[in-house]
């Protein structure tokens, strides 16, 4: 690093930045009101703390544009596919133990604690709703048996009037859940039809320049789920509507 | 069917209550799909390669639940898992760094690097006083983004590229030679102002 950039660097940090965490806790709104205060007061004046806070939100919110989307959902998919590896592992390794190969007195059997770790993660995420352990295709098209969104999503022009879905066979029921960026739930909406119109609370915060996620669950005659949405979120450009 | 939707944090709590091991992964099962993609995405933009991306992603879900017992609450969870994901991708980024060390250096605008003299004759508190009052009034926000994410974190460019997905040509490069021919340009104009007297005893002077 050259001196320049020392100064650079130098000058962005302050000796009075919080720790991370703190940071974090106090810009999520979740630390006591005298130190978060604190901290706020800090970041108007620090560089680095205003840009952490910037990547921060981008991290809440940013959402795959069309060009990054079907490799999110490749990314997804091979996790999936590494995780069914991990549990086909560890199903042998109980087997193993079930039938009593090894001693447990030598621990001849025992994985590492990791590869266990990771094959328990394995069946978590083998049983995450979503796309089955496949690549997606070239096209990135949503495999049957996921709901799939069809508007909006993304960056809207003006706020939109109208949220459809693709119908799912044997569905009764729609329920359409609008989140905050962070998962909270804003509103639960019920459809008989693959779509609606736009709640006006919703409208009201897009329209305020907030991001709002999205999610449709197919259920059936009896109420239980038969499919889910991925999760898509929505906002109107600057400018618009 | 209950549609109430619990928080992160209350599901993550209830999964770390759980005895019953299949409805542990359940509980873990719904809180890491509702955050799956968005860590896919960072690690995405953070690598720019797919595979690489998965190695990363798996590794903070495999953190994110071997260290569940850690979360205290004082923050959300989705705080919680920026912070793991952050410093994962950065511990990353800063080893693969060590092993590429010098390939880009040299690449940046030479002309931008040397800083009028004047500054080196200014006591340090002050010199990082006129920096910092510089790069407040005179960068946009993204180009202190971009000098934050290269200086204080010390992130290859084109990893700060991907991350702010920057779509100019030559990315994050060309935000950092501007942001620095900037503050270059306004030291200079700071020097000739003292040169000439404009802040001495030399006010006044044309009459």
């Amino acid at each position: 690093m050259t001196d320049q950039e020392k100064i650079l660097k130098a000058a962005m940090q302050s000796p009075e930045c919080p720790a991370i965490d703190d940071l974090l806790s106090a810009l999520d709104g979740s630390l006591e009101e005298t130190a978060a205060g604190e901290i706020r007061k800090h970041v108007d004046s620090c560089l680095a703390c205003q840009s952490e806070a910037e990547v921060f939100e981008d991290f809440l919110t940013a959402v795959a544009n069309s060009d990054q989307r079907q490799d999110v959902d490749w990314v997804v998919a091979r996790l999936k596919q590494r995780s069914a590896e991990f549990e086909a592992r560890e199903t042998r390794s109980r087997g193993s133990r079930w039938s009593g190969w090894s001693s447990s007195a030598t621990g001849g059997w025992r994985m590492p604690a990791a590869i266990a770790a990771m094959a328990l993660l394995a069946v978590v995420m083998l049983q995450w709703p979503g796309p089955d352990p496949e690549l997606p295709s070239p096209s990135g098209a949503l495999r049957s048996g996921t709901v799939q969104l069809l508007e909006p999503r993304g960056d809207q022009p003006e706020t939109p009037r109208i949220w459809r879905w693709q119908p799912v066979e044997g569905a009764h029921a729609y329920l359409v859940r609008f989140l905050e960026v962070d998962g909270r739930e804003l509103m639960l909406v019920d459809s008989a039809e693959p779509q609606m119109g736009t709640p006006p609370s919703i409208a009201e915060l897009l329209s305020a320049g907030r991001r709002v996620l999205w999610q449709v669950v197919a259920q059936d005659a009896g109420g239980a789920t038969i499919n889910n949405s991925s999760v898509e979120a929505v906002w109107v450009r600057p400018g618009g509507q | 069917m209950s549609l109430v939707v619990e928080s992160d944090e209350a599901l993550l709590e209830r999964a770390r209550r759980e005895t019953d091991a299949k409805l542990r992964r359940d509980h873990f099962n719904e809180l890491f799909s509702r955050h799956q993609r968005r860590v896919a995405l960072w690690c995405l933009r953070f690598t720019g390669d797919r595979e690489t991306a998965a190695d990363l992603a798996q590794e903070i879900f495999l953190k994110v639940y071997e260290s569940a017992d850690s979360f205290r609450g004082r923050a959300r969870f989705s705080t919680w898992l920026y912070s793991v994901t952050r410093n994962h991708c950065l511990n990353h980024a800063q080893r693969r760094k060590r092993q590429m060390e010098s390939l880009e250096e040299g690449n940046e605008d030479r002309a931008t690097r040397e800083w009028p003299d004047f500054l080196e004759g200014l006591e340090h508190k002050r010199r990082l006083e006129l920096v910092r009052r510089l790069m407040t009034e005179k960068l946009t926000a993204l180009e202190r983004k971009v000098m934050k994410l290269r200086f204080l974190d010390e992130l290859a460019l084109d990893t700060i590229t991907r991350l702010l997905d920057l779509e100019n040509k030559s990315g994050a490069k060309a935000y950092i030679v501007s942001a620095k021919r900037k503050l270059q340009r306004e030291l200079q104009r700071i020097e000739a102002s003292h040169a000439s007297g404009v802040f001495g005893s030399s006010k006044g002077h044309t009459s």
